[in-house]
């Protein structure tokens, strides 16, 4: 009785990996075979079994959505690649996901948790999302991603969700997926705790790639994010606490890292803000903004710092951008960026915007305060400081300490600042 | 004697309120703040484990 006791219950507990091969489950690494129910059986026998490593081995494995469950670390091993079907009925029944900081139930992301514990995609493979012109992208509705005229978009289900969002429908009758072409994200754990993603790379996801929303404890170490497709946001972690983001890469089509807490009326009903996030020993390449706060921040942001970043490409817009309105409202407070070398960027170093879209047409005045840059290093920009806020709502106690800004075009931007403190800081146009 | 004398002054009653204030005080703590709040917060987030640590 002891030693059944001991190999069924204590030796798993004991072991120090428990490894679940998806080859043993059926799949095939031949890049052809639909290995969706393979993934889906090694993760539901993890999970029965307490847990470990669902290893995906060196091949090419070809999958629908793959969702995962407590205690399971989906591992992709070198020279694995996991291959993200690209017809959108795979990623059907929908699930409950935000979309653009409205909740709604949409196609299933690429990789997705609900209310899990314990969930990690770890190794040092490749997860493709497959993403391209004629693939998801084109959705998005310009030119430039592949649309032309009398193709189908998501203009109409873009703007249908937020009229929802705005007249607080319950979430389970905003039902989208088939036919209203809004994007699934690549990685979104819904209200999960304690979250790992680490030495993985992914490539070309539909729309964002790391969403975790309303999540715990995540840590998002060692990743690299690559693609250049519309929305291509890099990391945006949206109403969590305690984040962390280390030693990543980032070439993206969008935001690098975008934090966020909802927008508008369903972000203020949901009321989660995004706080404690720690952003280290990142390389942001493309993006429109290394790191953007915003615009879906109506839960509020705080506790942000970073530090030891390097942003180096002449694509990237923005280091820090906290991008507002007084339709999305919302709290932005301590904000603390250390450490940081910009070569270049193509606006200003800072941009702090009110104006952001739809600009001062709503009655929900944002607050922007404490934001605090030290041992800033740019090397060339348009401006250095460009700040637009509200004679009624000014930012407040912004703080340069040791910062060097040369080849700056054009002079500071600063409209309604109350507190500016600049130490030891260089603004030079050559 | 002092029976009488605390009777007198009534600080039997005084005693009686500010006694449990003063047991429940607690001293004053002044959450840090800045980058003086970081390192509680990144020795805070620690990544799981597989399978997990159960002990």
């Amino acid at each position: 009785m002891l030693s059944q006791r001991y190999y069924k219950e204590l030796l798993p507990r004991l072991s120090p990996q428990i490894d679940f091969d998806v080859t043993r489950f059926g799949a095939v690494g031949d890049g052809k075979t639909d290995c969706s129910e393979a993934f889906k059986e090694a993760i539901n026998k993890c999970n029965t079994d307490g847990g470990g490593r669902v290893v995906v081995p060196k091949g090419i494995y070809l999958t629908g959505a793959i969702h995962l469950k407590s205690n399971v670390n989906l591992y992709v091993s070198k020279e694995a690649t996991i291959k993200f079907n690209t017809d959108p009925k795979i990623y059907l029944p929908v699930v409950f996901v935000r979309w653009e900081g409205v909740e709604c139930m949409n196609y299933s992301p690429l990789i997705y948790a609900y209310e899990r514990e314990n969930i990690a995609v770890t190794g040092e493979g490749v997860l493709d999302g497959q993403g391209a012109n004629d693939k998801w992208w084109s959705w998005k509705g310009k030119e430039e991603a592949g649309w032309v005229a009398g193709m189908p978009n998501q203009n109409a289900a873009r703007k249908k969700l937020f009229e929802l969002g705005e007249k607080g429908v319950p979430v389970a009758e905003r039902i989208f997926g088939h036919g209203f072409y809004l994007r699934p994200n690549f990685f979104e754990p819904y209200k999960c705790k304690n979250v790992l993603v680490q030495g993985v790379k992914f490539k070309d996801s539909p729309m964002w790639f790391l969403n975790p929303v309303l999540c715990k404890n995540v840590s998002i170490i060692g990743v690299s994010i690559d693609g250049l497709g519309p929305n291509n946001d890099g990391c945006d972690p949206e109403s969590c606490t305690d984040v962390l983001i280390k030693n990543c890469y980032f070439n993206t089509g969008d935001d690098c890292i975008a934090i966020k807490s909802g927008r508008n009326n369903d972000g203020r009903r949901v009321n989660v803000p995004c706080s404690n996030i720690i952003v280290q020993g990142c390389r942001m390449k493309n993006g429109h903004g290394g790191v953007s706060i915003g615009s879906e921040l109506s839960g509020g942001i705080r506790n942000v710092y970073a530090e030891n970043d390097t942003m180096d490409s002449p694509n990237l817009e923005r280091m820090l951008r906290i991008k507002t309105n007084s339709i999305r409202g919302g709290v932005v407070e301590n904000v603390y960026f250390r450490n940081i070398k910009v070569e270049q960027v193509a606006d200003a170093v800072l941009q702090i915007d009110f104006y952001y879209e739809e600009g001062d047409a709503g009655s929900f005045t944002p607050l922007v305060q404490n934001v605090e840059l030290k041992k800033i290093e740019s090397g060339k920009s348009k401006f250095a400081v460009w700040i637009r806020a509200y004679d009624r709502s000014p930012a407040t106690n912004v703080h340069f300490e040791n910062c060097t800004f040369t080849n700056v075009a054009r002079p500071n931007v600063l409209e309604n600042v109350k507190d500016l403190s600049m130490i030891n800081v260089r603004i030079m146009n050559k | 004697m002092n029976s009488t004398l605390l009777r007198s002054f009534h600080l039997v009653p005084i005693l009686n309120f500010l006694m449990p204030l003063i047991l429940c005080a607690q001293p004053v703590v002044v959450a840090p703040q800045g980058w003086d709040a970081f390192p509680a917060l990144l020795q805070r987030i620690t990544p799981p484990t597989f399978p997990p640590n159960r002990f």
